[in-house]
């Protein structure tokens, strides 16, 4: 136990219990001493100016050690024990000592109350009295002393603690209230104040009528309900949320927890303590964390995607609408939670299967499987893909399988469109005997179909990823890369030709077409192999270089005339072209030799040269060595004043093949017309059930049916009944195959008679122009006459030779035998015999008279043509 | 085994020439005569026997019953063991005679008239056949 009253400051009541203790022993000096373990301290000293000692020069410490109440030293210097301490020895000379022990209530010695003298005495025992009265005094003081400290000590700890609180309340933004219910007030800290809104004002009209006005209505019971619980003895407490009515009409949420403190003897509330939180954030997130949650689940309830989960019993924890409403539909009810989800309802290998998928899961996690589902009630299938996942609890254990089934039926339809959309464009690049390929910016082959094979010699494989420049023939490197230049600056080149290298080095001409797609950054390109094309140019080119040389040196003539006509100059060629030679026309007149036609037109064209410097002379006849015409186109050039010619330069060429040529064509191009427009052809249009669209104008000539007439009636009312068939079966052929000819049929003549017809249709149906059967028939009636007449003639010539074989043929042969009979005789026949033979070859002959007679009849009937049309 | 010639013609001058031809060739045989098929059919229906060699000389065109009528018959009747059918035409004309060029039966075609020269060969055709072994 300290009493911390060491070196503390003298202290009045202290100075006057040491200068009572003097007077009474009637001493010099008195000292309050306490102890400790090294040395003695004066509380109080009177008569003497020193505040303390050392321990051995103490007296006091003999009471402590000693144990004793009281000690008396009548002659210091006599005594053992202090004769040799420093205040007997030196100054201060103390001769005498008595003092009594300070001794607490519990026998603990603090020190001493002493009396001092110089000189060696004694003391009586009023004044020993007196000195140990005193010293309990001293004592008491030092309790009282010590236990005021203690108080004091306390509080500060008490206001040192609260401080903490405080802080740490007002950091926790928690507000703290004390009510008394006794008088219906109320006490708030500084947070409590902010989180009711409230002011030191309002809180002096405090009731708890008022404090309830302000809760909200909606939960006041609640309040009230809570209140009444926590004021009932023994009560643990309370926790309440309710909105507070603020001054700016809104509400604010609060959390109050709150504990009754002091309780009455009768068990009556006294005064009630609690914090106070504003949770409005917390309690609008919660709102919130509903409205999301609510949101959540409509999405996953108005959702036709199926979402179920289960537990790993496979038993239903929960699932969607959807889900149920399926369940419903196959088996009349839904699964309830906690039932198994295996429906007895469906055939067992569907059970097996989603029994499979669900262990599945449960052994390989999460999977998804595509199925396809043919309802024999709809006409159509329907894909499904179900997602299964695995369901874990907060501390990561497996508790269950979610499950999620989706209708793919649209992605799976337009999937299986494009894979065969891309299976026909495949095909297309497959049969494609051009080359389609595409191409990165650098030229890269990215795709290439097979015809590079055939083309270029190289398979696909080997050309994708190779730079398409590496196969352009060196000389058209420079040209290619211009225009795939102007490609990708956006322009769509077609027709560009350059030439490859095949792979066994030969050269393949090409003719490209190429488009840049700015956003893939793909050439697109069609190259088709131009050697056909290349070969027939250079075919062109070379028929019309032979065609000039042959025109050059053989077709015209170059002549030289005088201003009238008369030759100077005849060039060799028209030797070949009219027989005579150069030599010959010399000196004569070129107009001697112009047909008398052409003589005047070709005159004053020959005239018109003397004021032109050249003059075309359109064809005109010229006669040759065999004295016909040969056509002559002759160009006249002005040379006469010219030295060195001095004429008339005449370029003639011979075109009577040419002229030919365009007669020709005049008369096949009007034998077309003839035809088509005037002559016995007629072209219809008619469509795939025979329904004419168009007749040619020729109908009208052959048929007496007009083409306006025509139009819109069906072709086969107008064939002969017993010809329908036929010409019905021919012409559905026509629909599968480009062109049937149909063998001649009898149609229906617009004045009521049959006419045979003769007809080739052909399947224009896909021609965008004609979009129809072209039919073109040929009046073959006077034909099939004909035709007719011969095959009449024809069985009448059997006959004729069947006669001729059978009747006159027997009595020939009768006739050949009788005579072989006679010449080979030898004298073997008889008399009678010859005679007979003679009688017989008489018959014979008179019946070859009558056949022949029946021949030359017969012949003449069977050649009558007019008899049998 | 004997022969029996069996002469089916209705010209009598051919029936005539044909005895004498068969006289001066020298083929053996007993010479039977009939004027169409259908005597003919007749006697072969009741008589036709294994133990005789059948050499038939056939006319087509005969009244009756005629040459193609004729052979339809013979053929569910005799064997080609031992018959032979020689058939006699008229002429070079051999359309309608086709469809007898098929038949076992028939042996050859003999154009008229039939000479001596004919009936050697028909001679050797008929040893071969019959003699041979």
């Amino acid at each position: 136990m300290s009493f911390d009253v060491m070196d503390t400051h003298p202290e009045a009541i202290y100075d006057e219990i040491t200068s009572l203790a003097a007077a009474i022993c009637n001493t010099p000096s008195s000292l309050i001493s306490l102890v400790d373990d090294k040395r003695q301290f004066f509380k109080s000293h009177h008569g003497l100016d020193i505040n303390g000692t050392s321990l051995e020069d103490s007296f006091c410490k003999h009471v402590i050690s000693d144990d004793v109440g009281l000690l008396i030293v009548e002659d210091t210097h006599n005594d053992n024990r202090f004769n040799d301490y420093n205040l007997v020895k030196n100054d201060s000379n103390v001769g005498f000592y008595a003092g009594a022990s300070l001794t607490t209530e519990n026998g603990y010695r603090l020190g001493t109350l002493c009396v001092l003298d110089y000189k060696p005495r004694k003391l009586d025992n009023t004044q020993i009295d007196g000195l140990q009265t005193l010293a309990k005094q001293v004592v008491q003081l030092l309790e009282l002393r010590k236990s005021k400290k203690k108080e004091k000590d306390q509080k500060l700890d008490l206001e040192r603690k609260g401080q903490l609180l405080d802080n740490i309340v007002s950091a926790t933004g928690i507000g703290i209230w004390e009510r008394n219910l006794n008088e219906d007030s109320i006490i708030l800290n500084k947070q409590a104040f902010g989180i009711f809104g409230l002011n030191k004002d309002s809180i002096n009209q405090f009731s708890t009528d008022i404090w309830f006005s302000l809760i909200h209505q909606d939960d006041l019971p609640e309040v009230k309900k809570k209140m009444l619980e926590c004021l009932s003895y023994p009560s643990v407490g309370c926790s309440v949320q309710y909105r507070f009515l603020q001054e700016d009409g809104t509400y604010k949420w609060v959390h109050e927890k709150g504990k009754v403190l002091k309780w009455s003897d009768t068990k009556k509330p006294l005064s009630m303590y609690g914090t106070v939180q504003d949770i409005t954030d917390k309690k609008n997130y919660n709102t919130e964390l509903q409205r999301v949650k609510n949101n959540q689940e409509a999405m996953i309830n108005s959702t036709k995607d199926l979402m179920w989960s289960i537990d790993l019993e496979f038993k239903l924890i929960t699932a969607n609408t959807a889900f149920h409403e399926l369940v419903t539909k196959i088996q009349g009810k839904p699964f309830n939670e906690g039932s198994l989800v295996l429906s007895d309802h469906v055939a067992k290998q569907i059970t097996e299967k989603w029994k499979s998928y669900y262990n599945r899961a449960l052994t390989s996690g999460r999977f998804s499987v595509k199925q396809k589902i043919q309802n024999p009630r709809k006409f159509w299938t329907t894909y499904g893909l179900t997602s299964f996942d695995l369901l874990y609890n907060k501390e990561g254990e497996k508790i269950g399988i979610t499950c999620f089934s989706k209708d793919i039926t649209s992605e799976v339809l337009s999937q299986q469109v494009l894979i065969s959309a891309k299976e026909e464009m495949q095909k297309i690049m497959d049969t494609s005997l051009d080359i389609i390929c595409t191409l990165d910016e650098e030229g890269y082959f990215l795709s290439i179909n097979k015809a590079c094979k055939t083309v270029w010699g190289y398979n696909p494989k080997d050309l994708i990823g190779t730079n398409y420049i590496k196969l352009v023939h060196e000389d058209d490197i420079e040209s290619t890369e211009n225009s795939a230049e102007s490609v990708s600056f956006g322009e769509k080149i077609v027709n560009f030709e350059n030439r490859y290298v095949h792979k066994n080095g030969t050269i393949v001409p090409m003719l490209w077409s190429s488009n840049w797609d700015e956003k893939d950054r793909i050439y697109y390109c069609i190259a088709r192999d131009n050697t056909e094309k290349k070969k027939a140019e250079l075919q062109l080119a070379n028929s019309e270089q032979l065609f000039k040389t042959l025109v050059q040196e053989s077709s015209d003539i170059i002549s030289i005339v005088d201003s009238e006509g008369y030759f100077s100059y005849v060039s060799p060629s028209c030797k070949k072209i009219l027989g005579f030679s150069p030599e010959e026309y010399v000196g004569k007149n070129a107009f001697d030799n112009v047909h008398p036609e052409d003589f005047d037109t070709v005159k004053n064209k020959f005239l018109s040269i003397s004021e032109n410097d050249s003059v075309k002379i359109e064809p005109f006849r010229f006669r040759n060595k065999e004295g016909n015409w040969t056509w002559f186109e002759n160009l006249l050039s002005n040379q006469l004043n010219v030295p060195s010619i001095n004429g008339i330069v005449i370029t003639s060429r011979d075109i009577t093949d040419k002229k030919k040529a365009i007669e020709q064509l005049e008369n096949s191009e009007r034998r077309y017309k003839t035809l088509v427009q005037e002559g016995s052809d007629m072209i219809c249009i008619v469509d795939e059930k025979a329904v004419f669209s168009y007749a040619s104008p020729t109908s009208t000539k052959i048929l007496n049916i007009t083409p306006e007439e025509f139009v819109d009636t069906n072709a086969f009312e107008y064939v002969h009944p017993d010809d329908y068939a036929t010409v019905y079966n021919e012409f559905i052929k026509v629909l599968d195959i480009p062109q049937v000819a149909i063998k001649p049929f009898r149609f229906k003549h617009g004045d009521g008679h049959w006419i045979w017809l003769e007809t080739i249709i052909t399947n224009k149906l896909n021609e965008p122009s004609i979009m129809g059967i072209v039919v073109n028939s040929k009046d073959v009636t006077t034909k099939v006459q004909h035709l007719k007449a011969i095959e009449e003639q024809n069985v009448q010539l059997k006959k004729i030779a069947w006669t001729q074989s059978h009747i006159v043929r027997a009595p020939v042969a009768r006739l050949m035998g009788l005579i072989d009979l006679l010449k080979d005789d030898k004298e073997k026949l008889k008399l009678e015999e010859k005679e007979r033979i003679l009688n017989y070859i008489i018959t014979s002959a008179n019946e070859i008279d009558h056949v022949i007679k029946d021949i030359v009849e017969n012949t003449i009937n069977a050649i009558d043509l007019d008899e049998i049309t | 085994m004997n022969y029996q010639l069996l002469l089916i013609e209705d010209d009598p001058i051919f029936t005539f020439l044909l005895e004498k031809g068969i006289d001066h060739a020298e083929l053996k045989g007993e010479v039977i005569s009939f004027l169409n098929g259908k005597p003919a059919l007749d006697y072969l229906t009741k008589e036709y026997s294994d133990k005789h060699n059948y050499i038939i000389f056939l006319d087509l065109n005969m009244p009756v019953m005629n040459g193609w009528e004729f052979m339809e018959q013979l053929e569910l009747l005799a064997k080609t063991d031992n018959c032979m059918v020689f058939v006699l035409t008229s002429s070079a004309y051999r359309h309608d005679i086709e469809k007898l060029k098929k038949k076992p039966l028939v042996a050859e075609f003999v154009t008229k008239p039939i000479t001596e020269y004919h009936l050697k060969g028909i001679k050797e055709t008929i040893l071969n056949k019959f003699e041979k072994n």
